[in-house]
């Protein structure tokens, strides 16, 4: 959870590798590949498993792997493979809709506060520093307290946790460009200020969010995870990570594969998307 | 993160280590020859000479946040009530009221007058002496609002009056007869608080430091870390069928709370606690292999773990379906799928440890056929999209609100997917507590589940009486909100009637029409389970909870 | 002088900040569903009567409008009173307070371990070898993706449930309190040594260091006496992230180990809708926030004078 604040801290540094970049890297080959597996079991799971995530098996509970199940069956007696194939559309869905929603209001706050006047700004600002007051995942509570559990509730809680971040981060980006002589120079030649946002400032305010979104759909789906594993999340019996590894926990001694099969899925999807996140920094950096 | 462990109904709701609180074994019948099984009164790995000495460390599951008896619901009780204080009865083996605190009694022909005659000689830590106008005051301290008492109140609701005779000889009035008076003086929520304290306390100071006359004292309460209990220097006045007498062995318990049912097995096997109060059903096994460790499973008196339906609205106001709800499920599979071995199959309304349980009442079983013909009967002929029954263009769905916790019983899924077959449609909604309970008193729901533990039959009328149901009077905890002139007749009679003959002719007649009311269907009897270190002696298996009961045990060096 | 203006400024934007937290957190907590006076009796398998909720709604002043409530919430609020827990029974403050030391405890020893385990690794990794800072990054890498509460399964399965070297769970003593330590310190600790490497290598690069160089100071000497130094601010810089990762961390680290704690508080609160201890739990948060960003922009005027000019 604490992970969202992660891009939205990190300095911006030149980063020494991105001399020495070369054009295949294992790591981002990997991450992609894993990622596709992901794409694949979101918008295809009847390629990659037969069975259905909700059905109770007849060969029962804490079934061991077997060709039938291949990584054995919960506590219900449902297909642990199924669940995690299923659950994985959860996850991208967490990450994608979380940070879509998160970057859309972000920056609509973003812009506001660094192109308004300066009472705007000072107000816009002064809210932000209330949200940024309070740690996400306290923040999360509260969006769940007041909105209830539930996917679509918890995609919310995280979004929301993670707006002040891309709305401070836009509208410093805004700053920069609006302060930077050629926009200096496109205004003293009398260009219109829409114009000038639209051709100038907002190309240039965007660049480095794309870059923080992609990183910042791998700390949103980490966070889902995390709140489903409180039990603040997606509710079961719908297949989840998250609630799968909490329920696992119970059951380890019954058996591991509940604890370590989604635990690893999270943390490999959450590496993916930062490993290829960073790769695509290193890119834009090399560019500008 | 709370794992709620209620031992009695929580209406809508049930967590999973709710299950882990519960389960099968022995009792009267057992079904097995199984070691583990534990009857009310043993004694655990008893014998040697008593050691005396040594500090028990004893995990609990959750906090009840309060540890005033009077003021509080939460099952912890059944075993700090026998730590920190004493009541006026205990039950013997049997089930039966016997002497502790009250020597002997009178009762009135009609039922409604109670002469205790106390023990003499007894004191609460502070020094307060035990007299008749101490139990005057507890009885006021319960019944009192500001004392918010959600159990031990209620329980005594049909008092009226006291009358000092002497300082050892009390006369208390009841409003109508109540035959399980008696009994229910036995429970850890009635247990005796010095009349000092009551006095000079709040309510809120006597939630955090109560004080009892029992074999040991509190000395410290952190919230939601744990409690520590030294042992009661000059303590001689257990209940006499313990047959003995004396301080308690051990110099004092410390209690922590685990919630994780994960965190607090592993932390029994490594020796962290030398007990614990709930071993979660999914490591029974893993303990009782473990011969460093004593395993019990104690099945105890009170209603089994049951699902019931709100017979108050459609659609199961319909017997047909409630009945069509109850061949759907199926029992065996529900009860091996959570019970890993440690739960029994519930065979009435009342577990089979309860006096006046009656073998000869059957539940109907596991019928798909005969589902499909009631629900085909009752109307429900259409089909949706997804399967599901439809009548008039409606879907029959059920909703079923359960609380919230980050570990939810597979028995809801589990049901949800039997009832899929006959195309019943059950939506699980998870709710936090403060929802759930304003639903479960609200009456909206279709669907609940629980357990209720009280040590008399007198759990059917607490259950099943139409003066149960909730309504802007009293909360009660007939979750079926069933109503049956007939049913009430008996229940009600059993209350005034101490006639052992007619109690069984009643208790099974009511039991009998339970099957043909279904107000819901019990799944599995209601058993604890705790273990502790072979180190640990003595101890013994209390009659009135199942839960254990440390006053004499004792540690091996 | 102009420091001390700027420091009150400062002051008095922090006091907005926990105005506007206690606001927001009032008016979302109270728009919840649900009966509060029936979560305070009704809990497990209770079985009040009615005269008893009204007692309760009246004493919690639950049955006054909602303005009256709020504008009672900051009156009291203003005298350090945060009201009573519902499900307590105790003021918020003696609630929060019980639990705080633990917390507090766990903090510090996580922000320490992070701090050490993050200087320590940037200083011997900035500028050697490929491999070495490959490793370094990876380790790194892989460690800001485990969350919270994966990192702390995996440490708890291992050293705990398999190894038996710590306690399972627990509050008590140092060995209880290492691996809960490690599983917050760790995140952080991988994501402040990323940017104190590159931090690092920026300075190593700067002519004063070469000059120190041609001095004929050794390299180890290079790195701890000029390059940390400049490194650290990056460490003060961050304080806020890291107080962030600290308190939210805590609540699933408290969870899954099952120690006492704020962050434990502020879960069971939030599932039984204790509202006034929720609200207290974020005033909280809030002020510890702005106190250490309050803190951070003294000491940086103290290091860094242009700041105050700035």
């Amino acid at each position: 959870m604490t992970a969202i604040t992660v891009p939205a801290v990190l300095p911006e540094r030149r980063d020494h590798t991105a001399g020495r970049r070369r054009a295949f890297r294992p790591g981002v080959a990997l991450g992609l590949a894993f990622l596709g597996l992901l794409a694949v079991a979101a918008v295809a799971p009847g390629l990659l498993t037969s069975h259905d995530p909700l059905e109770i098996s007849t060969a029962g509970a804490f079934v061991p792997p077997s060709a039938e199940h291949l990584l054995g069956t919960d506590q219900s007696g449902r297909d642990t493979l199924a669940r995690m194939v299923y659950g994985a559309r959860s996850s991208l869905v967490m990450g994608l809709g979380a940070t879509a929603i998160a970057v859309a209001l972000g920056s609509a706050i973003g812009l506001l506060a660094g192109l308004a006047n300066r009472y705007v700004e000072g107000a816009v600002m002064r809210l932000i520093d209330v949200a940024l007051s309070i740690p996400d995942l306290l923040l999360a509570l509260v969006v769940i307290t007041l909105l209830g559990t539930g996917t679509v509730n918890a995609l919310f809680a995280v979004a929301f946790a993670s707006v002040p971040y891309y709305a401070r981060m836009i509208r410093a980006q805004t700053h920069v460009v609006r302060d930077a002589t050629y926009v200096e120079a496109a205004t003293a030649l009398g260009l219109r200020r829409r114009t000038v946002i639209r051709r100038h400032i907002l190309p240039n305010a965007f660049k480095p969010l794309v870059v923080l979104a992609t990183i910042g759909v791998g700390n949103a789906i980490g966070a889902g995870a995390s709140l489903s594993f409180l039990g603040l999340g997606t509710k079961p019996p719908a297949p989840e990570w998250g609630n799968m590894l909490s329920l696992g926990i119970q059951y380890i001694s019954n058996d591991p594969f509940m604890v370590i099969v989604p635990g690893l899925a999270i943390t490999l999807t959450v590496l993916a998307v930062t490993v290829v996140g960073r790769d695509l920094r290193r890119r834009t950096e090399g560019r500008s | 993160m709370r794992f709620i462990l209620s031992t009695r109904l929580l209406a809508a709701t049930v967590a999973i280590g709710a299950l882990a609180a519960c389960g099968s074994g022995g009792g009267t019948t057992p079904a097995s020859a199984d070691a583990s099984s534990r009857t009310a009164g043993e004694v655990l790995n008893g014998g040697g000479a008593p050691a005396d000495g040594g500090i028990l460390n004893l995990s609990m599951s959750a906090d009840p946040l309060c540890l005033d008896p009077h003021a509080i619901s939460s099952d912890v009780e059944q075993i700090f009530g026998r730590i920190l204080t004493d009541n006026l009865i205990y039950l013997d083996a049997a089930g039966n009221p016997g002497p502790w605190l009250a020597e002997k009694w009178e009762i009135n022909t009609d039922g409604t007058v109670y002469t205790f005659h106390l023990r003499k000689g007894v004191t609460f830590s502070d020094g307060a002496v035990f007299d008749a106008a101490a139990v005057v005051a507890n009885f006021e301290h319960m019944l009192d609002p500001d004392t918010r008492s959600p159990l031990a109140g209620p329980y005594i609701a049909p008092y009226d009056s006291s009358r000092i005779i002497d300082p050892y000889t009390l006369e208390v009035k009841l409003k109508q007869p109540y035959t399980p008076f008696l009994d229910v003086l036995a429970q850890g929520w009635l247990g005796l608080l010095s009349p000092k304290a009551i006095k000079e306390s709040t309510p809120a100071q006597l939630c955090e430091k109560p004080v009892g006359s029992g074999p040991f004292v509190l000395t410290g309460y952190t919230k939601t870390q744990g409690a520590t209990f030294a042992k009661r220097q000059g303590y001689d006045w257990a209940p006499p069928q313990l047959g003995l007498t004396g301080a308690a062995h051990l110099d004092g318990i410390n209690v922590s709370w685990v919630g994780q049912d994960a965190v607090r097995f592993n932390s029994l096997v490594s020796n962290q606690y030398q007990a614990t109060g709930y071993v979660p059903a999914q490591n029974a096994a893993a303990v009782k292999s473990d011969p460093k460790l004593v395993y019990s499973n104690v099945n105890r008196i009170g209603l089994p773990y049951t699902i019931e339906f709100n017979t108050s609205r459609a659609p199961f106001d319909d017997l047909a379906i409630r009945q069509a709800f109850v061949a759907a499920v199926n029992r065996e599979a529900l009860v091996k799928t959570v019970g890993f071995g440690e739960r029994q199959l519930a065979t009435s309304f009342v577990d089979r440890v309860t006096k006046y349980y009656d073998p000869e009442v059957k539940l109907r079983g596991h019928d798909l056929k005969l589902a499909d013909e009631l629900l085909d009967k009752a109307g429900w002929t259409g089909r949706d999209a997804e399967g599901y029954r439809t009548k008039d263009g409606k879907t029959l769905l059920v909703q079923w609100p359960v609380a919230q916790t980050a570990t939810i019983s597979p028995i809801f899924d589990l049901v949800q997917a039997q009832v899929k077959a006959v195309g019943i449609k059950v939506n699980i909604e998870l709710l936090p507590s403060a929802q759930l309970t304003t639903r479960r008193y609200g009456g909206d729901y279709d669907l609940s589940a629980g357990v209720w533990h009280t040590n008399t039959p007198d759990v059917l009328y607490v259950k099943y009486a139409t003066f149960s149901i909730p309504n802007d009077k009293r909360l009660g905890q007939n979750t079926s909100r069933i109503s049956d002139a007939q049913l009430d007749g008996w229940l009600e009679e059993a209350r005034r009637t101490g006639d052992k003959t007619k109690l069984t002719e009643l208790y099974s007649k009511a039991q009998q029409r339970l099957t043909e009311l279904v107000p819901g269907f019990p799944v599995y009897d209601n058993s604890v389970l705790w273990a502790f270190s072979a180190k640990l002696h003595n101890v013994v298996v209390d009659t009135s909870h199942g839960t254990p009961y440390f006053a004499y045990a004792w540690l091996e060096k | 002088m102009r420091q001390l203006k700027r420091i009150a400024t400062r002051f008095a934007a922090g006091i907005g900040v926990l105005w506007g937290a206690a606001t927001l957190s009032f008016v979302a907590l109270h728009a919840t569903a649900g009966d509060a006076a029936l979560a305070t009796v009704a809990g497990d398998g209770a079985n009040p009567t009615q005269a008893v909720l009204a007692r309760v709604r009246a004493d919690y002043g639950l049955d006054q409008p909602l303005w009256q409530q709020y504008l009672g919430y900051l009156g009291r609020l203003l005298r350090g009173d945060l009201g009573e827990s519902y499900q307590q029974r105790v003021p918020v403050a003696k609630a929060i307070g019980e639990q705080l030391g633990e917390t507090v405890q766990l903090a510090l020893a996580a922000a320490l371990v992070a701090v050490v385990l993050a200087v320590g690794t940037a200083v011997l990794t900035a500028r050697r070898r490929p491999w070495i800072r490959s490793a370094a990054s990876g380790t790194e890498l892989v460690l800001t993706s485990f969350p919270t509460f994966v990192l702390g399964l995996v440490l708890l399965i291992v050293f705990s449930f398999q190894a038996g070297w710590f306690p399972v769970s627990g509050n008590d003593g140092l060995s209880a309190l290492v691996l809960p330590t490690f599983t917050l310190a760790l995140p952080i600790a991988a994501t402040l040594s990323q940017v104190l490497r590159t931090e690092l290598e920026e300075v190593l690069e700067q002519p004063f260091i070469l000059t120190a160089r041609s001095r004929g100071m050794r390299d180890a000497g290079v790195r701890l006496r000029h390059a940390l130094r400049h490194a650290l601010i990056q460490i003060v810089t961050m304080s806020g992230f890291v107080i962030g990762g600290l308190l939210g961390g805590a609540v699933i680290t408290e969870t899954l180990f099952v120690r006492r704690g704020v962050g434990q508080l502020m879960l069971t609160a939030t599932t039984t809708k204790d509202i006034p201890l929720v609200l207290g739990v974020v005033l909280f948060a809030a002020a510890v926030y702005v106190v250490v960003n309050l803190v951070v922009d003294i000491v940086y005027g103290l290091i860094d004078p242009r700041v105050v000019t700035a």
